[in-house]
């Protein structure tokens, strides 16, 4: 009798591939533009979820020697938006339910009065 | 703050403060058991204390207030109900009880009502439990009615209600007279097992406390966190950060902790 075959994902390999699949198009979008190093932010005070994302880009990007940088929430270390300039994307991680609109909409100001550049946000529960 | 709140957003708020509102509701509910514990309410019984009689002797007097003087305000039925608030008062029932004291020690009473009353049960407010008064459709004439255990002792206690209300009318100016109308006498059959139930219904007991206070306290605490996700916002959905103007790479699941 063989093992049985389960044809349903489980919750770990969905997640799995959830995250490949945003690092992927992070990657996709850093050589189509040439860019070698992307900064990962939050306007919150998570930084577990933002530092298993940066990982896995790097880790994807190795390759094309992509480099990535975590960049503390700018709400509460302003300062951080100097390193943001350094980069030449920063992409946020943001969770539902917890990232609010006040803080978010800060970092935005912030950003956009040092022209950094926002590729998007990776969302997650 | 208005214009990103909708329906999803309270309750996706209500269950992010799920625990904070399961925690806060526990610990009120145990203060408010506590305070109760600690200082209980003093709850009125409103059954009779009757032993573990099974029929009650109930005695009925029915009178009516005869004014003679010449003021027109005043009739048999405003009388009446001046008459009976004095009822409720603490003279009447302190007049009331040392008349049927004279006659009977606490020793006795406790003798025949039987189970559940002592001695220092009875006070001059347990005596006046047993009497009761209702007027009649027109409230012209009063019926006051008393009902124990024993029928001598029913007999007493109404004679003493009855000599305070003419003490009552003399007290008037002698323009009033306490006119009896009939007296009847029944025996009333109790079910014992439902009377004791009926009273521990009506107890405020401290499991009924703590059911209302959690039932109270998530209620507050769910109308405490609908004003935090009011007031402070979060963004909810994926068209939440499209509507800030930023781009949604991805929805990924990662777990916070370990």
């Amino acid at each position: 009798m063989g093992e049985k075959k389960s044809y349903k994902l489980s919750k770990e390999e969905k997640a799995k591939g959830q995250i490949e699949y945003a690092t992927q198009l992070i990657v996709e979008q850093a050589r189509m533009n040439g860019w070698k190093q992307i900064g990962f932010t939050t306007s919150s005070k998570s930084d577990r979820a933002l530092k298993t994302i940066a990982e896995c880009v790097k880790e994807l990007g190795k390759k094309d020697e992509l480099e990535t940088q975590i960049l503390e929430t700018l709400t509460q270390y302003p300062k951080n938006v100097f390193e943001a300039e350094k980069c030449d994307t920063v992409v946020f991680v943001e969770r539902y339910a917890y990232c609010m609109y006040s803080e978010l909409e800060t970092c935005l100001e912030l950003m956009k009065k040092h022209n950094v550049s926002v590729l998007g946000v990776i969302t997650y529960r | 703050m208005f214009e990103h709140f909708g329906l999803k957003d309270v309750f996706v708020g209500i269950w992010k403060y799920k625990w904070k509102i399961l925690i806060a509701s526990v610990l009120g509910t145990v203060i408010i058991v506590a305070i109760c514990a600690l200082f209980p309410f003093k709850t009125e019984k409103i059954d009779l204390d009757v032993g573990n009689v099974s029929e009650l002797q109930m005695k009925t007097v029915s009178f009516y207030l005869d004014y003679k003087g010449t003021g027109e305000s005043v009739t048999s039925k405003s009388l009446s109900a001046a008459f009976l608030a004095t009822m409720n008062d603490k003279e009447c029932r302190e007049y009331t009880a040392d008349l049927v004291l004279d006659k009977y020690s606490k020793k006795d009473i406790a003798g025949f009502m039987g189970n559940g009353v002592t001695e220092a049960s009875i006070t001059t407010n347990s005596l006046a439990q047993y009497v009761f008064s209702t007027t009649d459709e027109d409230k012209f004439a009063i019926k006051l009615t008393a009902r124990t255990s024993d029928e001598a002792f029913t007999e007493t206690l109404l004679d003493a209600y009855m000599s305070w209300f003419k003490q009552v009318a003399a007290n008037a100016g002698s323009q009033v007279n306490v006119v009896e109308l009939s007296r009847n006498e029944q025996v009333v059959s109790i079910d014992n097992s439902n009377t004791k139930t009926l009273m521990e219904k009506q107890q405020w007991s401290l499991t009924k406390v703590a059911a209302l206070a959690f039932v109270v306290c998530v209620l507050l605490s769910v109308i405490g966190a609908f004003f935090k996700i009011l007031f402070a916002p979060t963004l909810n959905r994926k068209s939440d950060f499209e509507a800030v103007g930023l781009t949604v790479l991805g929805e990924v699941s990662i777990k916070e902790r370990n």
